[in-house]
C-alpha cells in the first residue's frame, strides 16, 4: 500500500531507545539477515519508489549502481540495461516467481513492468544459477504487495501530467476481510512521446487474492494483464524511411500458491502458474505513391506452464530449501506478412532439482547451493554455489562467494548453454560513524559464446569493483552513491572490450542522490545524478554530461497518513545525453511531470 | 570440482531439522532497551525462545515465520515489531515498548504492555510533592486514552488536571502559554507529536520562567532541568510480559485486546531542582 509513516524510530524520538544506525538491506532466495547474505544484493522498497516517482521497473533499476540503461526514452517504451557488464538477456525477472524474460531473445523489457503493485526489488548481482536457474547475469526479483492487514477496505488514487501529455493514473485497492485479503492494481501511463516514435500507450490490471487456510496455510491467487503500445524499439529511424504504426504487446500472467506449515520449522509451498505472451511488432515506410506500407508484421507467440514445490526448513541458525521446478513453453515467431515459414515453432518441456542451504555457527555462515536443470532445449546443466559470510563485529560483514551460472540459447540460436563462473567477495559496514559502506570485488570468465542469440558474444572475463556509501541524515539531509569499476576483456584475444551493438561493458558507472526528509513538514525531496562512460570509441555513443533529475513531494497533512501528497519531477535538467547509439536512440530532453496521490 | 561438489551436499545434508521455540520474539534493533526486556521475559517465561532481530532484515514476513514456528505466544518489541505483530490473527502477541499500543484498538489475540507508568503512580508522586494543580499538554490520537483516565483518576485523588490538546508541534507554545499560572507542576507525557527537540526546550523554559517543577517519564530529561521522573524499568517490563504470555488471550476470545501498566517504575530526582523550587517529596 501507500507508504504509511510508521513511526520505527518513535522510541528513538522519545529518547526510550539509542539513535539507530542505518539499517541494512538483505536478500535471498530465503529472507536471511545481511550477515547470511553471501551475494552482492540490492533491496528497493515501495517507499524509495514513490520517492522518485517511477513510472516502471526502468526508473527504479537506472538509480542502482552497477546497473545502466542503455538509454532513457519516454515512460514505458522500449529500455535494456546491464549488470555489472552482464547483457539483460542473461539476468532473470521474476514477478512473484514468474519469469518476465521471453524465450525469443531471453529478454526483459523493464519498460513493461509498472511499479505500483511492487512491494520490494530484490537485485543479486551476479550469477545465481543454483537458486534460480537460467540466470547467469544476475536476479532481479519483485515481490508484490499483499493485502493491507489492519483495514477491510483502503487504497490510493494517484494521476500525474507533464511534458508531451505524459500521463500516468492508477488506482489500488487493498483490504482484509476475516481470512480474505485481497489487493487490486490498477493504470494506466501514455504519452505523445518525449523522443521520435515512442508515442506510448500502456495499460495494466493486477490482483492478488489470499485465503488463510484453517490449517494455518494459505493460498494466493495472483493474476495481472498488461496491453502496452510502446512505440518501435530503433525509434529514431527517419533518416532510414522507416515507421512504425501499433506495435502492441499484451501480457497475461496467472499463479496459485499453496503454503502450508507441516512442523514446526518445516514448510511446504507448491506454486503453480501459466503465462501468455503475444507481441506484434509491425515494420514499414512510403510506398512509391507516398503510402504507408508495411513490410513486416512480426507476431510472437508464447505460452508456458509449470510448477515449483519445495520443502523448507529454518530454524535461525539452519536452514535448507529443496524443491522442484516443472516447466512446458511453446513458442512461435513468424511474419504475418510473409509466405516463408514460421522462424520457429517449438515446445518442450524443463525441470530442475534444487537444494540451497544456509548453516550458521558463531558468527561464521556457509551458503551452499546446488541445482540440476534439464533444459528441454539445449540438454543439462549442473550448477553450484559455495558462499560464506563472517561478521566482524556488530555492524561489519565480511562476504565471499563462487558459483558457475548460465543462461539459455534462443529458438533463433539454438546452441550450448551460455555459462559463466563468478567470484565475489566484500564487506559491508556501519561501523564509521554516520557512514554505511559497502565495497565488493567481482570476477567473471564467460564462455561459449555461439548461445546468446542475434548477438555474438565472444568468451570474456569481466572483473572490477563496487563502491556504495550512504551518510546518516543530517538536518534532514542524506548522501547516497555508487560508483561501479568494469575491465573487460576478450579472454581469447586479450583486448579490452568495447562498448558497442553487441555489449555494453561501461568502464565507469556513478550513481549519485542527494534526499532531503522533513517528517514535520511532510517534505521529501531527491536529487539525482547519473554518470557513465561507455567506452565505446568508433560507435555511435554518448555519455555527454551527467543525467540529473530532481523529484519532490509534499504531504500536505505531515501528521495523517491519510494526507493527499503533491509531486513533482524534473527530468534530465540540463539535457545530457547518454545512449548506446545515438543514431537509433537519445536520451530524452528535459521534461518535467506533477501530480497528487490521494489515499483513504 | 569434486571435492567442492562434495561439500556443498554435506553442507545441505548437515541442515537438519530441530524443535520449534514456545515463544516467538520479534525484536525491532539490538537497542540495549530492548535487550533488557528479552532478558526479563527468559526470566519469567518458561519455555524456549526464538529471537528474531528485525534490523538485520529488509522484510520479514511475520505471519509465515508464525506458521513456521507454531509458537504458543509472539512477543513483539519496539514499534516495528508491534507493526508487523499486528498481522497475525491466530497466535497470542504480547507487545512492549511500543508507543502506538497506547492509542490503538487492539485486535482479541493482542495484549501489552505500555510504556508509560500507571497514572496513578504519577498522580501520587505530584501529591507526594505537595502539587495539587497539574499541568498536561497531549495529543489526543496518541495519548488520549492514557490522559482520559489519568483525569478521572485526579479527581478520586483530589487533584486538578489542567490539559491542553495539541494536534501538530507547532500548537506547543501558545498551549503552554495557556496554562501560565494555572498549574503548579508541569507533566510530560512520552507523546511524540509534542515532544521534539525545540519543544523540549519549551517545556524547561516554561518550567524555569514560571518556577513550577516539571515530571517527566525519563531519567535523562533531569540532566537538562526536569525534576523528577518516573521510569520504566524495561527488564521487569519483560519479566511482565513473560507472565502475562501464561495468560495471554487466547486468539479465538472475541472483544478487544487490552493493555495493562508496566507495574514497576522507578523515581529519579534531580536534589539541585527540588531544592530550588523548595520541594520535598513525602512518602506518596
Amino acid at each position: 500500500m501507500a507508504p504509511r509513516a510508521v513511526l520505527a524510530d518513535e522510541m528513538e524520538q522519545l529518547g526510550f531507545t539509542a539513535p539507530a544506525a542505518e539499517e541494512f538491506a538483505a536478500s535471498a532466495r530465503l529472507p536471511r539477515p545481511t550477515s547470511r547474505v553471501a551475494e552482492n544484493v540490492t533491496v528497493i522498497t515501495a517507499e524509495e519508489i514513490s520517492r522518485i516517482n517511477a513510472h516502471t521497473l526502468s526508473d527504479v533499476l537506472q538509480s542502482v549502481p552497477g546497473i545502466e540503461l542503455d538509454y532513457q526514452r519516454t515512460p514505458s517504451t522500449f529500455a535494456f540495461f546491464n549488470i555489472q557488464g552482464a547483457l539483460n538477456s542473461t539476468v532473470l525477472v521474476l514477478v512473484d516467481g514468474v519469469r518476465q524474460n521471453d524465450f525469443d531473445q531471453n529478454m526483459a523489457t523493464p519498460g513493461q513492468i509498472p511499479v505500483q503493485q511492487i512491494e520490494r526489488i530484490e537485485i543479486i548481482k551476479g550469477a545465481a544459477s543454483a537458486s534460480w536457474g537460467s540466470a547467469l547475469g544476475g536476479v532481479i526479483n519483485i515481490i508484490t504487495k499483499s493485502p493491507a492487514p489492519e483495514s477491510k477496505a483502503s487504497g490510493m488514487l494517484s494521476g500525474s501530467i507533464g511534458s508531451r501529455f505524459t500521463a500516468d493514473s492508477r488506482a489500488e485497492l487493498s483490504g482484509t476481510v476475516d481470512r480474505f485479503g485481497y489487493y487490486l492494481n490498477a493504470g494506466n501511463l501514455r504519452s505523445d512521446g518525449l523522443t521520435p516514435n515512442t508515442a506510448a500507450d500502456q495499460s495494466n490490471l493486477y490482483g492478488k487474492l489470499t485465503y488463510l487456510l484453517p490449517s494455518k496455510g494459505k493460498v494466493t491467487l495472483g493474476f495481472s494483464c498488461l496491453d502496452s503500445h510502446p512505440g518501435l524499439d530503433e525509434a529514431d529511424t527517419t533518416e532510414f524511411g522507416f515507421v512504425h504504426d501499433n506495435s502492441v504487446f499484451r501480457r497475461v500472467n496467472g499463479f496459485l500458491k499453496f503454503s502450508q506449515p507441516l512442523y514446526p520449522h518445516l514448510f511446504l509451498d507448491v506454486d503453480g502458474y501459466l503465462t501468455g505472451r503475444n507481441d506484434h511488432t509491425k515494420l514499414g515506410g512510403r510506398d512509391p505513391g507516398g503510402a504507408i506500407a508495411f513490410f513486416n508484421d512480426f507476431k510472437l507467440s508464447e505460452a508456458t506452464r509449470g510448477s515449483n514445490s519445495r520443502l523448507t526448513f529454518d530454524d535461525g541458525k539452519r536452514s535448507l530449501v529443496t524443491g522442484v521446478e516443472y516447466g512446458h513453453v511453446r513458442v512461435s515467431s513468424r511474419d504475418l506478412l510473409s509466405q516463408a515459414a514460421p522462424f520457429y515453432d517449438l515446445d518442450w518441456d524443463s525441470w530442475a532439482l534444487y537444494a540451497n542451504a544456509a548453516y550458521t555457527i558463531g558468527e561464521l555462515t556457509i551458503l551452499p547451493g546446488i541445482r540440476y536443470d534439464s533444459t528441454g532445449i539445449s540438454g543439462d546443466s549442473t550448477s553450484y554455489t559455495l558462499g560464506a559470510t563472517y561478521r566482524l563485529a556488530e555492524e561489519t560483514t565480511l562476504r565471499a562467494y563462487a558459483a558457475q551460472g548460465y543462461s539459455l540459447p534462443t529458438p533463433r540460436a539454438p546452441g550450448r548453454l551460455q555459462k559463466i563462473r563468478t567470484v565475489q567477495g566484500g564487506i559491508e559496514s556501519g561501523a564509521v560513524p554516520y557512514l554505511w559502506l559497502k565495497g565488493t570485488y567481482f570476477f567473471n570468465t564467460l564462455r561459449h559464446s555461439e548461445s546468446a542469440g542475434e548477438m555474438t558474444i565472444t568468451n570474456q572475463i569481466r572483473q572490477g569493483f563496487e563502491i556504495e556509501a550512504r551518510t546518516a541524515p543530517l538536518f534532514g539531509l542524506s548522501l547516497v552513491s555508487g560508483y561501479t569499476y568494469l575491465y573487460a576483456k576478450d579472454s581469447d584475444t586479450g583486448e579490452q572490450l568495447k562498448t558497442n551493438s553487441q555489449q555494453t561493458v561501461p568502464p565507469h558507472l556513478a550513481k549519485l542522490a542527494l534526499k532531503y526528509d522533513s517528517l514535520r513538514l511532510g517534505v521529501r525531496g531527491t536529487l539525482s545524478g547519473n554518470y557513465v562512460f561507455w567506452n565505446g570509441s568508433g560507435y555511435p555513443v554518448s555519455d555527454r554530461g551527467m543525467i540529473w533529475d530532481l523529484h519532490l513531494d509534499w504531504k500536505i497533512r505531515p501528521a495523517s497518513d491519510l494526507s493527499p501528497q503533491l509531486f513533482l519531477s524534473g527530468h534530465n535538467l540540463f539535457n545530457g545525453n547518454q545512449t548506446v547509439d545515438t543514431t537509433l536512440y537519445n536520451t530524452y530532453p528535459r521534461w518535467f511531470e506533477g501530480g497528487v496521490r490521494l489515499f483513504f | 570440482m569434486r571435492a567442492l561438489l562434495l561439500v556443498i551436499l554435506l553442507s545441505l545434508v548437515s541442515a537438519f531439522p530441530a524443535w520449534g521455540a514456545d515463544a516467538l520474539v520479534l525484536q525491532s534493533t539490538r537497542d540495549r532497551a530492548y535487550c533488557d526486556a528479552v532478558k526479563g521475559f527468559r526470566a519469567s517465561f518458561p519455555g524456549s525462545l526464538r529471537v528474531v532481530i528485525l534490523k538485520d532484515y529488509a522484510e520479514v514476513d511475520v505471519v509465515r515465520l508464525v506458521q513456521e514456528e507454531r509458537p504458543q505466544v509472539v512477543l513483539a518489541i519496539g514499534e516495528r515489531a508491534f507493526s508487523l505483530a499486528k498481522r497475525v490473527r491466530d497466535t497470542a502477541v504480547v507487545t512492549v515498548l511500543a508507543p502506538s499500543l497506547e492509542h490503538l484498538r487492539l485486535q482479541p489475540n493482542l495484549t501489552g504492555i505500555g510504556i508509560i507508568a500507571a497514572p496513578e503512580q504519577y498522580l501520587r508522586l505530584f501529591r507526594a510533592m505537595g502539587k495539587k494543580r497539574v499541568g498536561l499538554l497531549y495529543d489526543p490520537s496518541k495519548t488520549g486514552p492514557y490522559v482520559n483516565q489519568a483525569v478521572r483518576m485526579s479527581r478520586e485523588l483530589g487533584l486538578t488536571l489542567e490539559y491542553c490538546e495539541v494536534h501538530s508541534a507547532l500548537e506547543i507554545q501558545a498551549a503552554l502559554a495557556r496554562l501560565k499560572g494555572k498549574v503548579e507542576l508541569l507533566w510530560m507525557l512520552p507523546d511524540s507529536t509534542i515532544l521534539t527537540a525545540v519543544n523540549m526546550e519549551a517545556f524547561l523554559i516554561f518550567s524555569m520562567q514560571n518556577k513550577i517543577p516539571l515530571v517527566s517519564y525519563l531519567k535523562q530529561h533531569l540532566q537538562s532541568g526536569a525534576a523528577a521522573s518516573l521510569d520504566i524499568d524495561n527488564y521487569d517490563t519483560g519479566r511482565q510480559a513473560g507472565e502475562l504470555s501464561l495468560t495471554a488471550p487466547h486468539p479465538a476470545n472475541r472483544g478487544r485486546g487490552s493493555i495493562v501498566y508496566p507495574r514497576k517504575a522507578l523515581l529519579h530526582t534531580n536534589e539541585s531542582v527540588l531544592r530550588k523550587l523548595g520541594i520535598a517529596i513525602t512518602a506518596p
